[in-house]
């Protein structure tokens, strides 16, 4: 896999505020890589020296296997923590800037104003956009030149529900042509629907980092139970595709092994002649878990 | 550096703000160069000795010592070259308030970069206000003046080449200062705070280094002409006129632009943007 971002024991430290405290993340090309931890916890500074716009205390990060230069910026897209624009100049100006100082060429202009659907608004000045508004351009600044790589830091911070979930669609789309993806967030709700990796942050520590199926799929249980619990213990004994069964009251609670699927479970208890009376995915979610992740190191 | 000055423009060339206190420098500074004559005949007919101030007037207007004369008034401290200065405090210190310093390097600047960009502004803004000077040293002195051969005409036109200096070390000076202090208003306030400390210093400090304190190295290459009322008025005033630009005057001068930058630029590499 071709490594796209590394950083190697990076430190900053704001006074007695270990903001980013010895973080090392790998981050390959494909990824989907969300960054997830609650406020403050060193998410937006991390952005910010692996963007050249904070210098760190110690440790070092490379961009595409170089060391740092505004050559590879020029192949990144990114919004750190608000949109930033002339408030005086219009979307369209504001763009030709951009585009000046990536070398891009100012045809991408429409295409990407198009894509945040502010093409209609692209002669008003900034100053008079919505917050919403001035989110979305800052995505089609972003995308300007198509980077190698996006950064959204908390894209959907300020914004309405209806803000909040074009935001989220326009993210997941890009994500789906392939592009590489680092998105902070303090809501896991949103690094679950659209990362496909994660590391977990707090007081600037990492406390975790793998892909964000392999920590779904740990903890997957189904719960059954049918009129006679005592046979379905043992029919669901034979079947292959479980690890831990587990009787619960009047429940039987079963681990499945990866690859298998509640389908598979099911289909082979039919087969079995067993008809359940209850079936249910007990999904210990991401949430539960970042909360166990955050409590289990206080 | 033909990319970071355009990049530089396109930030500015739909700033109305910006396009309004050039207006303002322009006018200012045409109303001056060509109220003088005006006002020269207006003190002389009140004065009841018209034809001394005729012969002021002359030589004020004269070629080759207009450069000098009108440089020299252009380029005084406390005058309308602190215009220009604002509009380039302001320029810099939107960069800090509107966080598109960061933008900027996000982008694929770096701050040496970011940095080239404003001292190519400075110099474009210290070429226009040349120029000017320049176009109405020229009007005027055609108009007035009693020899108007080549030779007599760019005789002393070196003083422009001073002034382009003097202009383009102070428009760094304000640079500076709005790197270091980042907000506007904080800005202008140190700025004329030390417009007026200065001079104090220079009044209780030994001669030997007034000339080396930092407004008076940026004021010090075209030195006060000799066609001053008081040397008409008193032929026997004793003082020592400097009629040409001295290296070590523009040495010094340049030596402050080069601090101004060497400053500018330590301080953004040291900061976090
Ligand atoms: N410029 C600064 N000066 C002092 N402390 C700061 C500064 N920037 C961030 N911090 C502190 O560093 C910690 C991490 O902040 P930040 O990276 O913004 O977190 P996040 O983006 O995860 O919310 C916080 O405790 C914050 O208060
Ligand atoms: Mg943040």
């Amino acid at each position: 896999m071709e490594k796209i971002l590394s950083i190697e024991n990076l430190n900053k430290k704001y006074g007695r505020i270990h903001a980013v405290n010895n973080l090392n993340l790998e981050i390959n090309r494909g990824n989907v890589f969300g960054i997830l931890g609650p406020n403050g916890s060193g998410k937006t500074t991390t952005l910010g020296i692996i963007l050249s716009v904070i210098n760190a205390d110690s440790g070092a990060f490379s961009w595409f296997g170089n060391p740092n230069s505004k050559e590879d910026r020029k192949k990144i897209g990114s919004i750190l923590e608000q949109p930033i624009f002339y408030p005086y100049l219009s979307a369209v100006k504001n763009l030709r800037i951009i585009c000046d100082i990536k070398g891009v060429n100012y045809s991408e202009i429409e295409r990407v104003l198009h894509i945040v659907d502010l093409f209609e608004r692209r002669d008003s000045k900034y100053r008079t956009f919505s917050y919403g508004m001035k989110q979305r351009l800052a995505i089609a600044a972003a995308l300007l030149g198509k980077p190698e790589v996006l950064i959204f830091d908390e894209p959907t911070n300020g914004l309405d529900p209806k803000g909040i979930a074009e935001i989220r669609e326009l993210i997941i789309n890009i994500a789906r042509q392939g592009m590489t993806i680092i998105l902070a967030s303090h809501l896991l709700d949103e690094v679950q629907k659209t990362c496909s990796h994660v590391a977990v942050l707090k007081n600037g520590n990492k406390l975790f980092s793998g892909k964000v199926s392999d920590v779904l799929s740990i903890s997957d249980a189904v719960e059954l139970s049918s009129n006679n619990l005592e046979l379905l213990s043992l029919v669901i004994k034979e079947f292959e595709g479980t690890t831990d069964v587990n009787i619960e009251k009047d429940l039987i609670v079963a681990r499945l092994k990866a690859g298998t699927t509640i389908y598979d479970l099911n289909y082979f208890l039919i087969g079995k002649g067993i008809v359940l009376t209850h079936l249910a995915e007990r999904k210990k979610s991401l949430e539960n878990q970042f909360l166990e992740l955050l409590t289990e190191n206080e | 550096m033909i990319r970071l000055l355009k990049i530089e423009l396109q930030k500015h060339i739909s700033y109305k703000a910006f396009w309004l206190m050039l207006l303002f420098y322009a006018l200012l500074l045409a109303v001056m160069i060509f109220g003088i004559p005006g006002l020269i005949d207006y003190i002389a007919e009140k004065s009841g000795e018209p034809s001394k101030f005729r012969i002021f007037k002359a030589i004020v207007f004269n070629f080759p010592d207009i450069w000098q004369n009108i440089a020299f008034v252009a380029s005084a401290r406390f005058f309308i070259k602190i215009v220009l200065g604002i509009i380039i405090i302001i320029i810099v210190t939107n960069e800090f308030h509107f966080l598109t310093i960061r933008s900027n390097i996000i982008s694929g600047l770096d701050k040496k970069d970011f940095l080239v960009a404003k001292i190519e502004l400075v110099i474009l803004l210290s070429l226009f206000s040349t120029l000017i000077i320049f176009l109405s040293g020229l009007y005027l002195g055609f108009m007035h003046s009693a020899s108007k051969s080549v030779f007599d005409v760019f005789g002393k036109m070196v003083f422009l080449l001073g002034y382009f200096i003097e202009i383009f070390s102070y428009l760094l000076f304000c640079m500076m200062l709005g790197i270091i202090f980042k907000r506007t208003g904080i800005t202008f306030v140190v700025h004329f705070v030390y417009l007026i400390v200065e001079p104090i210093l220079d009044h209780n400090l030994n001669e030997k280094f007034t000339p080396y304190l930092p407004l008076n190295a940026i004021n010090g290459i075209i030195k006060t002409p000799n066609t001053s009322l008081i040397k008409i008025k008193s032929p026997e005033f004793n003082y020592d006129f400097q009629e040409f630009v001295s290296m070590s005057d523009v040495g010094v001068c340049l030596g402050y632009a080069a601090l101004f930058v060497g400053l500018s630029y330590l301080i953004l590499k040291k900061r976090d943007i």
